[in-house]
């Protein structure tokens, strides 16, 4: 494809503009740079490989001390071979790394935060006011929508130090809690919010209650909807919207980044450290920093009980506190290592990717497309017209079945983790894919529990004979099959990293992983000419498929140097 | 023909407009009847078909469909009777204010976008043809609809706003240019205030020079350097003219009025869009401008039944006012093609979370242009399901054929007096008027 004229135009300008701005203009002409030598040719000169290699390993072009540095080498070749080991040995190959699988990953959470904070513990701000408060809990606070605090200082608490209402209104819409027509006023308290603790912030006396116990004496929590319970101290259990508003906004952000980051953060430590590419689709490990650890630490690990309060489930991933210990929730700059749950498999069940791929579908889809180089394509003369009767199960489908013969299968392996932009694991202890989920089995033809329609099998998502067949399963138990060479519920028992745990699917991802490196480098797509090679440097990816965990094998960097070594990469330009 | 042409402009043709003021946008408006122009519009997300052009009665239940009536403020309950080519149908409520402009519609239904993964269906709908997995293959429909002009008429012939845009196969003149949102035409054409040193200038034009005589033989056609310069120059030409003005939306109150708009800095705003398209045209800078109209339409939750009817009236009211606007000067849209689409549309049933998912089954709508005017196409009454279609009669027919995008690409290529070819199948002739 032809890029568009602009971008092209503004690269070639700012590359000219630095060439030219600098002393060694003359000697690094562009005449002296190519020689004669125009694309392809297998000769690259030294300098426009040093460029070309600078690029792509480090992402910028060349220094003019280091093309100096190259000029004056008696042996250029041998020179620019000590550089390119200095490229990969920089922390800019890090960085390369990460950007390169952020492109295969398409990780990005723009839009995609509001499944993070479950909804109900977000702040807003009254931006006349510049009040702060919890859109989602004014009707159980004060008992209607309707009403938000008074612009005044809150004085009225009980003796443990909850706020009472200030004064109480008499409206037929306050209905919320048993109120019988009467609402509760509060005022306003100031609170050193965590996210930004040097400038107090003025916010509702309800939705800051601080006292962590209810007035029965349980206890408050991230999950709990009692009017008793606040956001707690500093406002921790509850996470800032995007609204415009200065730090708080800063903070969503801080954690949505983070979450967009995590992903990458554990593919570069597998990388760096020379460890087996295929530990990014089977670690434990995952990286955590500041705005991370605080939403672990305070926003996360509802019981499965406390999560069907609501469909935007959070995050139930529980992390000790002390291997966050020390991270501060303004700390976006810190990462530490962590281990998670034997459920999780790498990359494939971080945050990142969960939310970003919010069916379980679109999760294989995307590992099948970039892990695999096997996209799901529908025949080519396209889906055909609807059949009588067309049956329920896509894997017999007139037309799905091309495609979902295969992607039901692999979409299995994330069963048990929740989509629709929410993350959250079904434990094994608490759900099963054979048995329906008693609370969820809804008699009268309505559910009314949205937890329940929006993973379960109810007269609400499903009729015919699936819902016959699955009512109360789980929606990901609906259609699965096992005969004596597959299971789908192994793969829901074993999850994602089950998707790299035979030798054929260990040699595809070898495969996939030079393919895609490849046309990346190269600029062009791996074609039937390529195939021996391909297959030459696959094997010496993964060991010719018999050594996965010997030493050098699924080194990703090795094979990056590899191919930027190889006469494929001199001719490209 | 007083449209200010690349050639016009090269020539010093309006040499000394550079001296005009900011002054009403008039000012900047080409004058005379319209080139060719075609303009297509993407909605991103997945558009819920039964809320717009493809609607059912609310009042009666279907075997696998749920209008989800129960669910939608009573002014996005009930469809509207209209006649399209002299066919009665109906249309969503989403789709009321372009009622006025049924005399121009041909609309099709029940097309098979193959795909419920977005960035394939992105990537058909960006160029018409069935894309390698995510990769869209061809050029972008905008930029085929520009190879019927003359390149060198135009500015900026070939926009792109919010959209990637593709030049596989044509002229390299055409490739489009790509802002991200409508708001950066006033930044496009916005002088950049800053000259290179001489000696700096001198050094870039020799090298520019070497670079040319070292590629200049691997080249049959113009090279990429004159194109550089070529869009250069353009750029630099519509500048001095002062067209950012026009794009100072802000600066317009009967134009802000007209199309509704709020905040004229809110790129994102389907009005924002439309007006931005509408003075491409007007200013004679462009012959095809692809925009993404409205975003956000991914309702998955039970958002579907309050955003999703609100915002596809956004931008289909602000697709009404582009019309007035288009058809001010070209009243039948014979020189004028508007195409809508999205990258598939939303299931018929209403899923546990009171939202609705993806379906392949999509309608594709087309305003003006050399086509017959009427309703070409069917979905399953009770399903939304897929039909064969007799690409004659536009009816369903059990000899027929399930219809892709493909088909519709060609239709409207040919409509516009283009040779199809790049799509490999055959127009629906039967529907060129």
């Amino acid at each position: 494809m032809t890029p568009t004229l602009m971008p092209r135009t503004f690269g070639l300008a700012l590359s000219l503009v630095a060439l030219a701005a600098s002393p060694l203009a003359a000697q690094l002409h562009p005449s002296t740079m190519l020689g004669e030598v125009c694309a392809p040719t297998f000769e690259a000169a030294p300098l426009r490989l040093l460029r070309q290699l600078s690029l792509d390993v480090r992402g910028r072009i060349p220094t003019v001390e280091e093309s100096q540095r190259l000029l004056d080498a008696a042996d250029p070749d041998a020179e620019l071979a000590s550089m390119r080991e200095e490229m990969f040995a920089g922390p800019e190959f890090a960085r390369t790394t990460m950007e390169y699988h952020r492109g295969l990953l398409w990780t990005s959470l723009d839009r995609s935060l509001v499944a993070l904070d479950g909804g109900d513990r977000r702040l807003s701000r009254d931006r006349g006011r510049d009040i702060w408060f919890v859109n989602n809990r004014k009707s159980r606070y004060r008992g209607n929508n309707a009403f938000l605090c008074d612009d005044v200082p809150h004085t009225t608490f009980d003796a443990e130090g909850r706020p009472l209402p200030m004064r109480q209104i008499e409206d037929g819409r306050c209905t919320a809690n048993r109120r019988g027509g009467i609402c509760d006023i509060d005022g306003t308290v100031m609170v050193a919010p965590y996210w930004d603790p040097e400038n107090p912030i003025k916010v509702c006396a309800f939705d800051a209650n601080d006292v962590l116990t209810r007035p029965d004496g349980q206890a408050c929590s991230f999950a709990d909807n009692s009017q008793f319970c606040g956001c707690g101290p500093n406002l921790r259990d509850c996470i800032p919207g995007f609204s415009g508003n200065g730090a708080g906004d800063t903070h969503a952000r801080a954690l949505q980044a983070g979450f967009t980051e995590e992903p990458l953060r554990l593919i570069q430590s597998v990388v760096s450290e020379g460890r087996s590419y295929l530990e990014v689709f089977r670690t434990r490990e995952t990286f955590v920093n500041g705005p991370v650890a605080h939403y672990y630490r305070y926003n996360s690990g509802r019981n499965l009980n406390q999560a069907q309060t609501t469909t935007q489930v959070a995050y139930d991933m529980r992390i000790p506190e002390e291997n966050l210990a020390g991270l501060a929730a303004t700390d976006t700059a810190s990462w530490r290592r962590i281990e998670r749950g034997p459920e999780h498999a790498g990359v494939l069940t971080t945050p990142g990717y969960l939310v970003r791929f919010a069916s379980d579908r679109a999760r294989a889809n995307r590992f099948y497309t970039a892990f695999y180089c096997d996209p799901f394509v529908p025949q080519s003369d396209g889906i055909p017209a609807e059949e009588e009767n067309p049956p329920q199960n896509l894997r017999e489908r007139n037309g799905c079945a091309d495609c979902h013969q295969e992607l039901e299968p692999a979409a299995s392996h994330w069963g048990r983790w929740r989509n629709g932009g929410s993350v959250g694991y079904f434990d094994p202890a608490d759900i099963s894919f054979r048995e329906p989920y008693e609370p969820c089995i809804c008699e009268g033809g309505r559910c009314n529990r949205n937890f329940c329609n929006a993973y379960f099998v109810t007269p609400q998502n499903s009729d015919g004979m699936e819902l016959t067949r699955y009512q109360g399963h789980p929606i990901a138990a609906a259609w699965l099959e096992e005969d004596d060479d597959a299971s789908d519920y192994a793969n829901v028992e074993t999850g994602p990293r089950a998707l790299v745990d035979m030798p054929n699917e260990v040699r595809r991802v070898a495969e996939c992983a030079v393919r895609q490196l490849a046309e990346h480098l190269y600029g062009r797509t791996v074609d039937a000419g390529d195939f021996m090679w391909l297959a030459e440097q696959a094997n010496a990816f993964d060991g010719d498929g018999d050594a996965e965990n010997a030493d050098g094998t699924f080194d990703w960097q090795a094979l990056f140097e590899r191919l930027v070594t190889d006469e494929r990469y001199l001719g490209t330009r | 023909m007083t449209t200010f042409s690349r050639r016009d402009l090269m020539r010093g043709f309006l040499g000394g407009a550079a001296a005009l003021s900011l002054g009403p946008a008039a000012h900047l408006m080409a004058q005379g009847a319209p080139q060719r122009r075609f303009v297509s519009l993407y909605f991103n997300g997945g558009w819920d078909v039964i809320l717009g052009p493809d609607p059912r009665d609310p009042g009666r239940t279907y075997e696998a469909l749920h209008t989800g009536t129960e669910y939608l403020a009573p002014e996005w309950q009930t469809p509207i009777p209209v006649t399209i080519g002299g066919q009665s149908t109906i249309i969503g409520p989403t789709m009321r204010s372009l009622v006025r402009h049924m005399d121009v519609f041909t609309l099709f239904r029940g097309v098979n976008m193959n795909t419920v993964a977005h960035p394939t269906g992105r990537a058909y709908v960006n160029t018409f043809q069935a894309p390698a997995g995510v990769v869209p293959r061809g050029d972008s429909l905008g930029t085929k609809m520009a190879a019927g002009t003359d390149p060198e008429a135009f500015v900026l012939p070939n926009m792109s706003i919010g959209m990637p845009t593709f030049n596989e196969s044509l002229d390299p003149a055409l490739t489009g240019t790509r802002i991200g949102r409508a708001t950066q035409m006033r930044d496009l054409l916005v002088p950049r205030g800053r000259t290179l040193p001489a000696g700096v200038q001198a050094l870039l034009d020799d090298a520019r020079r070497a670079e040319r005589s070292c590629v200049d033989a691997r080249y049959d056609g113009a090279l990429p350097l004159e194109l550089t310069d070529g869009a250069r120059a353009r750029l630099t030409a519509a500048v001095e003219r002062d067209l950012g003005a026009a794009f100072n939306l802000g600066n317009d109150p009967d134009l802000m009025a007209r199309y509704g708009i709020v905040n004229a800095n809110d790129g994102g705003d389907p009005a924002v869009v439309a007006a931005t398209v509408a003075r491409l045209f007007q200013t004679g800078l462009s012959t095809s401008v692809s925009a993404q109209l409205q975003g956000g339409l991914d309702d998955h939750g039970n958002e579907w039944a309050t955003d999703q009817p609100r915002d596809l009236a956004e931008a289909f009211d602000a697709l009404a006012v582009l019309l007035d606007e288009l058809r001010a000067d070209d009243p039948q849209l014979e020189n004028t093609m508007v195409v809508c689409h999205s990258e598939f549309a939303r299931t018929p049933r209403i899923n546990g979370n009171r939202g609705r998912d993806h379906w392949f089954s999509n309608s594709i709508l087309a305003f003006g242009g050399s086509l017959r005017r009427g309703v070409f196409g069917e979905t399953v009454e009770e399903s939304l399901g897929l039909l064969s279609i007799d690409p004659v009669s536009g009816r369903p027919s059990e000899s027929g054929e399930v219809i892709l995008p493909e088909r519709i690409g060609a239709t409207l290529l040919a409509a516009q007096g283009l040779d199809p070819y790049a799509f490999r199948t055959t127009p629906l002739d039967a529907w060129l008027a």
